[in-house]
């Protein structure tokens, strides 16, 4: 483009830095924006970052009162437990299972589900209801439930979890992939360029793709959040996470017995699971207004 | 003079579909033929679903005709082959908005047939693209721009860059005008027959303005219930109509001017 540095020209900001620049008016979102990011980096850093190991047990130091109680010592900054284990420590580790597992099941679950409900959206007839309606049984059952019936067949241990949550967002992904890209399909702009030649694969991925981030956002987040308070549901009941592991939901059932002796012991992992799911959704719906606000006119 | 477009007895049936029966058979387009010289206006008229919309997307390759063949200068276009059919026949939509991209910038998208028509490299695409931009009167500026940041007008103009960016010879444009204020409308027009005389293209028109049809068209097809019933020259239609339903069309917009000449003189 000739003489395009001349003068000053006001640049219209890119479509993602315009997403940006709206999630930035909104307080809310930057705050999860920074929490989230803020347990992601602790969850990468978490064997450098522990203090203490977080099976090493202090026999001097049993249910030992966070660093503000009176009786608290700088040492366990979140108190111990009943076995006199660093809290601290043990709730830094446990965001690997609580975190990092659960967006594993969802980038797995969205590469699968993804990619076969663009499949489906893209052909038609009996090809496109069969690959969309694949997986619809597992959709009859609740998450949960499902992940139990594994679980009995396969034994408690996480990667049957895993496998139950995967195998219960699939079909979810498919639908909601689908659905989008159904409709987007027939509308004119799609014709404009199919008309001018486009192949199949541009149509989907540089054409249709970039609409229906909507709907791929909101999903996201909603998968993210089911597949969090599954795991740490299923911790808690014994049946995912086995004990001597840190998971937020197993801590949160072995503290059940002494909540009244020791109730930090129970208080902190349940903020922390709170604080993770709350910012994922306030974050997942903030980036959705901030698409659709985008796309309504700036 | 030769013949660009030769359209060979196609038609269009729809199939209504409901449940398991088998579904009722609805006709869009009768069996038709006409054909179309080069450097030639072609107007379609006719009433809401009389099928001229669908004669339009039948040879811009929008819909697939149930029989019959559309011959480009003796040569049959294969309804699935849209690389083929792209490099001479273009469309322009009716709502130039919804027929463009929301998520992708002005520039990328006039690129988008380049990429595929052509194995030109990324510094002569995008001067392609800004020669095309000024041609149509906008400026290179607009090469950044999102189709909501532009007014209607500009909207259809950067539908019209797409339509001539691959200098197409038949360009269909369906009911392209409607949307737009009569002053902007004229200037697209304008627009349209100046690059009609530049670059020799064969214009297809839906439209339902008798005013644009007299103003620009070699010849008139009319329509009526998915049937031609007259195909002849503008001066022949207009002096000579054969139907009722021509004269109505035809004269429709002159009764509309008297009317509010006549409101104005009160």
């Amino acid at each position: 483009m000739p003489n395009a540095s001349i003068y000053f020209q006001q640049r219209e900001p890119s479509p993602l830095r315009q997403i940006w620049l709206h999630m930035n008016t909104n307080p809310y979102a930057v705050a999860a924006l920074y929490i989230l990011g803020i347990l992601m980096v602790i969850m990468v850093l978490s064997p450098l970052i522990t203090p203490y190991s977080p099976d090493q047990q202090f026999a001097d130091a049993i249910s030992h009162p966070p660093s503000w109680h009176d009786e608290g010592e700088i040492r366990f900054l979140f108190g111990t437990d009943d076995l006199g284990r660093d809290l601290l420590s043990r709730i830094i580790a446990g965001s690997v299972y609580s975190l990092g597992y659960p967006i594993l099941a969802v980038a797995i679950a969205a590469t699968i589900g993804i990619t076969i409900g663009a499949w489906a959206g893209m052909s038609s007839g009996v090809q496109s209801s069969t690959l969309n309606h694949m997986l619809d049984v597992i959709l009859s059952i609740p998450s949960l439930l499902l992940a139990l019936v594994i679980i009995a067949i396969l034994g408690p241990a996480l990667h049957n979890v895993m496998i139950a949550i995967t195998l219960v967002l699939i079909p979810q992904f498919i639908h909601s992939v689908h659905n989008a890209i159904y409709d987007e399909r027939y509308k004119e702009y799609v014709t404009a360029s199919r008309l001018n030649g486009c192949s199949r694969w541009y149509l989907l991925t540089r054409v249709i793709f970039p609409n229906i981030t909507t709907v791929v956002v909101m999903q996201l987040t909603l998968a993210l959040s089911t597949a969090i308070l599954d795991i740490a549901a299923l911790g808690f009941l014994g049946l995912g996470v086995q004990p001597p592991a840190p998971e937020w939901g197993t801590m949160l059932a072995r503290s059940l017995d002494q909540v009244y002796l020791s109730p930090w012991t129970m208080v902190l992992p349940g903020i922390a699971l709170f604080l993770t799911i709350l910012s994922i959704n306030v974050l997942g719906d903030s980036i959705r207004t901030a698409i659709q606000e985008r796309v309504r006119n700036v | 003079m030769t013949k660009v477009l030769e359209v060979v007895d196609i038609s269009k049936y729809y199939i209504h579909k409901t449940g398991w029966l088998p579904g009722k058979k609805i006709c869009a387009l009768e069996p038709i033929s006409f054909s179309l010289e080069r450097g030639e206006t072609l107007a379609i008229m006719g009433e809401t679903g009389s099928g001229k919309s669908t004669i339009a997307k039948l040879i811009a390759g929008a819909e697939v005709p149930s029989q019959g063949d559309i011959f480009l200068n003796g040569q049959r276009l294969d309804p699935h082959n849209y690389r083929q059919r792209c490099q001479h026949i273009r469309m322009i939509f009716q709502d130039a908005l919804r027929s463009l991209n929301p998520e992708t910038s002005v520039g990328a998208q006039l690129a988008e047939p380049l990429h595929f028509n052509t194995d030109w490299d990324q510094e002569k695409k995008t001067s392609h693209v800004v020669e095309t931009l000024r041609k149509v009167g906008l400026l290179p500026d607009h090469y950044n721009f999102y189709p909501h940041m532009l007014s209607s007008g500009q909207q259809q103009r950067v539908c019209i860059a797409r339509a001539i960016i691959l200098e197409p010879q038949i360009i269909v444009a369906d009911e392209a005008f409607v949307a737009l204020d009569p002053s902007i409308r004229a200037q697209i027009i304008n627009l349209m027959l100046d690059l009609q005389q530049d670059m020799g293209i064969s214009f297809i028109f839906v439209t339902h303005s008798a005013e644009i049809v007299k103003h620009i068209a070699d010849k008139i097809l009319i329509m009526h219930h998915g049937r031609l019933i007259e195909f002849g020259t503008t001066e022949a239609l207009i002096k000579n109509p054969q139907q009722e339903l021509t004269k109505n069309l035809l004269h429709a917009e002159s009764k509309h001017n008297v009317l509010t000449h006549s409101t104005i003189q009160e």
